[in-house]
């Protein structure tokens, strides 16, 4: 049996390869510290971030960059994923939380240079605020590379990657099939119209959770997109399966998005919600369909599930609508909603 | 970032410049298992051929991963790498697209014309071999590889990005931290007026992933320039 051949177990973080001189690089093991076989490490989550080590594969490095003894660091299978964080000249070593730790004041340094590295760090840590550090990179991107590149990345990377992480928690190890590497790559699409970012998610990817894709919304939200997300991934459910082809075939109704709109607006200091509020918000509350998400014919920069909720506000004389039944008052700027307008939220369970 | 260098190739004894026709090919077979540099930290440039004179030769599949034996068992001993050689011009790279895949989005997939091996004959042993290669390439295949199906185009020059790159794709970490390393690379992108796309590499990923993010940007790009 080859020292290659031998299982792998345990072994030595013994160094890593790098992209560039900042930022993560790739971890090397090793069976000793100074080792002439060398393996990379497979995640236990096919996302990656907080995952476990889940084994070890031979790695051919072609410009190692060897750990000094006091870093190596023996580890497992089972064990927490380990990163190596590279920052003027030193290699940062351990879990993203403890590199995190170990950065301390240098991460303000980071934040200004390199946001992108920071924020992929941080990624691998709950714990970490990822969040306010993807605002960070918003804004260093915009004064670097202009607001076009900043919205592409907002879009193509981040956005995107949120969905995308959550897709291949869904498909677990179908994610390796053929079938749904492909579909990955052509059956989620981002696009935007304006001021308002949708997510189309169509079969075979899987329909995605409600948690998923409220923090896509609360992404978009933090950058003050609109966002909406035609979540028609494959349901296996028969129950749901009908009420989505109904949803595929038909907008969502005026008196769904009624009822969105006082949620919105329930969310809010004092029950109040501007127009431009409800129109970027309205969507966490709603599984909109691809016709909710058609360009507005008369409205540039909208779409039509959006001109629906302006509708809401501006024909505020119709009978049936949410001023006439008592359930929101219109403010100048928008709605605020009332007793009676909460009481029917708890009467419908929401 | 002046140009790509050709490099001595120990197969056809020269130097060359390796591109793919249309695709990020470039990986070895098993994605999650041994892998290299190229595997892990992978970049891709979209070359537009049009004034870069004659290929030196053009091959339906990479030659590369044949010599290597990375097509396997399934490769016809009786017929020479040279034997598959289409002319070197890129008029027989496009006929051969329409032959074995009717489309560009096809051959971009990697979805060869369903029964094609149907209309040849027994003795028409080159098309019969390089039909069982380029099966490797489809969506359905049980070890998909792309580059079974990926044409080869070599040129015996250095190739210079001005005028020639449509796109260039890599990771997100090199637009970074531009005081020191990145600073020629980041000026070098605004000096030649580049195209580029980044992609958000992590360390945890199989290389597997990697091939899917460079996939989908060159499709995309392609799609845009209704290449596709």
């Amino acid at each position: 049996m080859s020292a290659a051949e031998e299982p792998t177990e345990r072994l030595d973080l013994v160094g890593y390869e790098k992209i560039t001189e900042h930022g993560l690089g790739l971890p090397v093991f090793g069976r000793s510290p100074r080792p002439n076989v060398f393996y990379t490490a497979r995640c236990s989550d096919p996302v990656g971030a907080g995952g476990l080590i889940a084994g070890f594969d031979l790695y051919e490095p072609d410009g190692l960059v060897g750990l000094p003894l006091d870093q190596v660091r023996e580890t497992g299978i089972g064990e927490p994923w380990l990163d190596v964080f590279l920052w003027e000249g030193a290699a940062y070593v351990g879990t993203a939380a403890e590199i995190w730790h170990a950065l301390g004041e240098a991460r303000t340094s980071i934040a200004e240079h390199a946001p992108l590295s920071l924020l992929a760090l941080a990624e691998g840590d709950a714990s970490l605020p990822a969040s306010q550090l993807s605002g960070v990179a918003f804004s260093w991107l915009t004064e670097r590379y202009g607001k076009q590149r900043a919205l592409k990345w907002c879009r193509d990377t981040h956005l995107r990657g949120i969905l995308l992480k959550a897709l291949r928690r869904e498909l677990g190890n179908s994610v390796h099939k053929a079938e749904m590497r492909l579909a990955l790559q052509e059956k989620l699409s981002i696009q935007q119209h304006g001021n308002t970012i949708t997510a189309n998610i169509m079969p075979p990817l899987p329909f995605l959770p409600e948690v998923d894709v409220r923090e896509f919304h609360a992404a978009a939200s933090s950058f003050g997109l609109a966002s909406a997300c035609a979540n028609d991934g494959s349901d296996t459910s028969s129950g749901s399966r009908k009420e989505k082809e109904r949803s595929l075939a038909n907008r969502t109704t005026e008196d769904a998005m009624r009822v969105a709109a006082l949620r919105v607006a329930a969310s809010k200091p004092e029950g109040k919600a501007t127009t431009t509020e409800l129109k970027h918000e309205v969507s966490q509350y709603l599984v909109l369909t691809p016709r909710d998400m058609a360009p507005s014919k008369t409205r540039p920069n909208e779409v039509m599930y959006q001109q629906i909720v302006g509708n809401i506000v501006s024909h505020r004389k119709s009978r049936n609508n949410i001023f006439a039944r008592g359930w929101a008052i219109y403010t100048g700027r928008g709605i605020q909603i009332t007793d009676a307008g909460r009481e029917y939220l708890r009467a419908l369970g929401l | 970032m002046g140009q790509i260098e050709a490099r001595p190739c120990s197969v056809f004894k020269r130097d060359l410049v390796y591109l793919f026709l249309g695709r990020p090919a470039y990986r070895l077979p098993n994605g999650d298992a041994k892998s290299d540099q190229i595997n892990r930290f992978p970049c891709a440039f979209v070359i537009r051929p049009d004034n870069l004179g004659s290929p030196f030769h053009v091959y339906p599949f990479d030659t590369g991963a044949g010599v290597s034996g990375c097509y396997g068992d399934i490769v016809d001993p009786h017929v020479y790498l040279e034997d598959y050689e289409l002319d070197p011009e890129l008029r027989a790279a496009q006929k051969h697209i329409a032959w074995a895949f009717g489309g560009n989005r096809q051959y971009y997939q990697g979805d060869l014309i369903p029964g094609l091996a149907k209309g040849l004959h027994a003795w028409q042993s080159v098309g019969l071999g390089y039909l069982t290669i380029a099966g490797l390439a489809a969506t359905g295949s049980n070890r998909p590889d792309k580059r079974a199906s990926a044409i080869e185009i070599a040129y015996a020059k250095h190739l210079p990005l001005k005028g020639h790159v449509r796109l260039a794709i890599f990771p997100q970490q090199l637009i970074e931290d531009d005081r020191g390393k990145n600073s020629e690379f980041v000026a070098d992108l605004r000096k030649h007026g580049l195209l580029w796309e980044t992609y958000d590499w992590r360390a945890y990923e199989a290389p597997d992933f990697f091939v899917d993010e460079l996939t989908r940007i060159v499709g995309n790009s392609l799609e845009g320039a209704y290449l596709l």
